[in-house]
């Protein structure tokens, strides 16, 4: 489904703050409730227990920024609106629903690629006044393994598969309404 | 590092602010020049509002009525389904006068707002899904809920085997009618329902023009009583308008006069006001179209196009208006003309020579009149008395007239024999 794009969205909530203070908060916040069922369907996704945590290995990262639940909770889902324009596109995302935990991120991403390990053998580094080299290890791919035979990667886009269309259509209309109430007052 | 996922995107817009910015320029000048909006137009869009909010206050009535009579809803629950169609059609994109019998035909069978609602939301997913007609779902839904689903089933033969028919289509169809509304109906029926709305804010004041003006002893019946009194010789304002009459018809004589006065042969003041209006309308006609060639002139001498003022100036005064009109030299416009003229089988024909245009009568003597003006400056109607063509050259280079209808012979073939009763063609 192709993105929604509207046009003249700062200026609209700039004209809302100056019809009626408050006003754009109270719109991001209907927002907020109209995206619920995605943000409530994400939730329900983001596994409960940290996927990391391998049968064969049970070491947790408890302290690092891709820990689970470190420093941000696994299934913190937020709905935020953003008015500044990006430097790089032309097309910015003004609503978006953003999974915030750096360790969810990478289980959502985890086993895309092949598996295989890019170069088996390290280069050569200086070790003890000579050199020397090691091979890479493959326990990664039994993490990435875990997770799949968990049913965990990729789980965020899924969640909303279903739900997204109708929360972009309320949203929309939640932007349409505000957009008619700044409207009828400039006309 | 998170992941984002994009529900409505914004585009910049700095370059069409600019260019907003630029037109709203562009219309300030346009005001000042008087463009604009007529107070008419105005007032035509606010009627059409009013008529437009005044049936659909009727449609909001009467489904109000059945909600209240059939599901028992409450003035509360009245205000919420009002706002609930408006914001479905708004959404997607169907008309609300076309969902309120659909909703009240819901209401009617389950005997709740709420329910009505839903199998309405389900009706529009299931009609944007499938394609079939709305109130053909619509009826199917309403049966299929009192517990009759052979016509639902007719419908989607797959659901023969389900134990929930509706908990089954709105598992396959939710949400698909917001996902497949037409964004041009959605603009349309946002315009209608802005409509309604202005003329919701007008309806009141037309209500009270009206309630004002029928009111014993209001405008309808004072002026009622004017009439009457008019027409009644013995009150005072119906001898000012006896002497009132006796006015006019002195004055509408002395008019008479005075176009009588136009027609210099017979004194019929019809044939002098009717020479007065042509011969009036001739002139501004040639007036405009001179101010046009000397615009036309003087554009192309702001731009060097000096061999392009020449032939406008050389070029008759007609011509020359109609190639600055359509923007194209003087020879390709006396070919459209011609060409038109050709088509048509009457008018004037020109011929572009060095020295200018020249015209030349072209035209089947017994069918429509033509337009164009003879040499001893009589129309058509005066100049023909039987079956016969005058062609009459006006200094035109003899040449260039063979050479236009040489080029006629090639496009349309041999003109038609009856044009020339003095040649014979030889076998």
């Amino acid at each position: 489904m192709a993105d929604d794009v509207v046009y003249n969205a700062k200026a609209l909530i700039a004209d809302l703050e100056a019809l009626k203070p408050g006003m754009k908060n109270a719109m991001v916040k209907e927002m907020r409730k109209a995206a619920i069922p995605a943000t409530s369907a994400i939730q329900a996704a983001i596994p409960k227990t940290n996927p990391f945590e391998s049968k064969i290995r049970p070491i947790l990262n408890t302290r690092g920024r891709l820990g689970w639940n470190v420093k941000t909770k696994a299934d913190a889902v937020q709905t935020k609106l953003r008015t500044t324009a990006s430097k790089r596109t032309a097309v910015t995302s003004l609503v978006r629903i953003i999974v915030a935990s750096p360790a969810t991120a990478l289980a959502d991403v985890a086993g895309k690629g092949s598996g295989e390990v890019r170069n088996p053998t390290t280069k050569t580094y200086a070790y003890k006044g000579g050199t020397r080299t090691h091979r890479t290890t493959t326990q990664g791919r039994w993490m990435i393994r875990h997770l799949k035979s968990r049913n965990a990667s990729n789980f965020v886009y899924p969640a909303v598969e279903k739900s997204l269309p109708m929360v972009k259509q309320e949203i929309k209309l939640i932007l349409e309404r505000y957009a008619a109430k700044v409207n009828r007052k400039l006309n | 590092m998170g992941v984002i996922i994009n529900v409505l995107s914004k585009f910049d817009d700095s370059g069409i602010k600019k260019a907003q910015k630029g037109f709203g320029g562009l219309k300030k000048v346009l005001g000042g020049i008087g463009i604009g909006l007529a107070l008419k137009q105005v007032g035509d869009v606010l009627l059409d509002a009013a008529k437009a909010a005044s049936a659909d206050a009727k449609s909001v009535k009467l489904l109000n009525m059945q909600l209240t009579k059939n599901a028992g809803a409450n003035k509360q629950s009245l205000k919420e389904n009002d706002k609930f169609i408006e914001s479905l059609s708004l959404q997607t994109g169907i008309l609300d006068d076309d969902l309120r019998p659909s909703m009240a035909k819901f209401g009617n069978v389950t005997k709740n707002v709420k329910q009505a609602q839903k199998l309405l939301t389900l009706s529009l997913d299931v009609t944007a899904g499938s394609g079939k007609s709305q109130t053909k779902v619509a009826n199917a839904l309403a049966k299929a809920y009192a517990g009759n689903t052979k016509s639902l089933i007719g419908m989607f033969p797959e659901l023969k085997n389900s134990k929930n028919a509706l908990a089954d289509l709105t598992k396959e169809f939710s949400g698909a009618a917001l996902v497949n509304a037409d964004p041009f109906m959605r603009f349309n029926n946002s315009m209608d329902i802005l409509k309604e709305k202005l003329g919701k804010l007008v309806l009141p004041l037309i209500t009270d023009f009206v309630d004002n003006i029928s009111k014993p002893g209001g405008l309808v019946e004072q002026v009622g009583a004017f009439f009457e009194a008019v027409g009644n010789p013995k009150t005072d304002v119906g001898k000012a308008f006896g002497k009132l009459k006796e006015t006019v018809v002195v004055i509408g004589k002395d008019i008479a006069a005075l176009f009588a006065l136009m027609d210099t042969k017979g004194n019929d003041s019809m044939t002098g006001f009717a020479n007065t209006l042509s011969g009036v309308s001739d002139i501004l006609a040639t007036i405009t179209d001179s101010i046009t060639v000397l615009a036309g002139s003087m554009a192309a001498l702001g731009k060097g196009d000096f061999s392009r003022v020449i032939d406008l100036m050389a070029a008759d005064i007609g011509v020359g208006a109609e190639a600055v009109r359509r923007n194209i030299s003087v020879a390709d416009t006396v070919n459209a003309i011609n060409a038109e003229t050709v088509k048509k089988g009457k008018g004037t024909i020109f011929v572009n020579s060095s020295e200018g245009t020249n015209n030349v009568i072209f035209g089947k003597p017994t069918g429509q009149l033509g337009s164009g003006v003879f040499a001893n400056g009589k129309g058509f109607a005066q100049q023909q008395t039987n079956n016969n063509v005058t062609i009459n050259v006006q200094g035109a280079d003899p040449k260039a007239v063979v050479d236009a209808l040489g080029k006629y012979y090639k496009t349309n073939g041999s003109l038609p024999t009856y044009l020339f009763p003095g040649i014979k063609k030889t076998p």
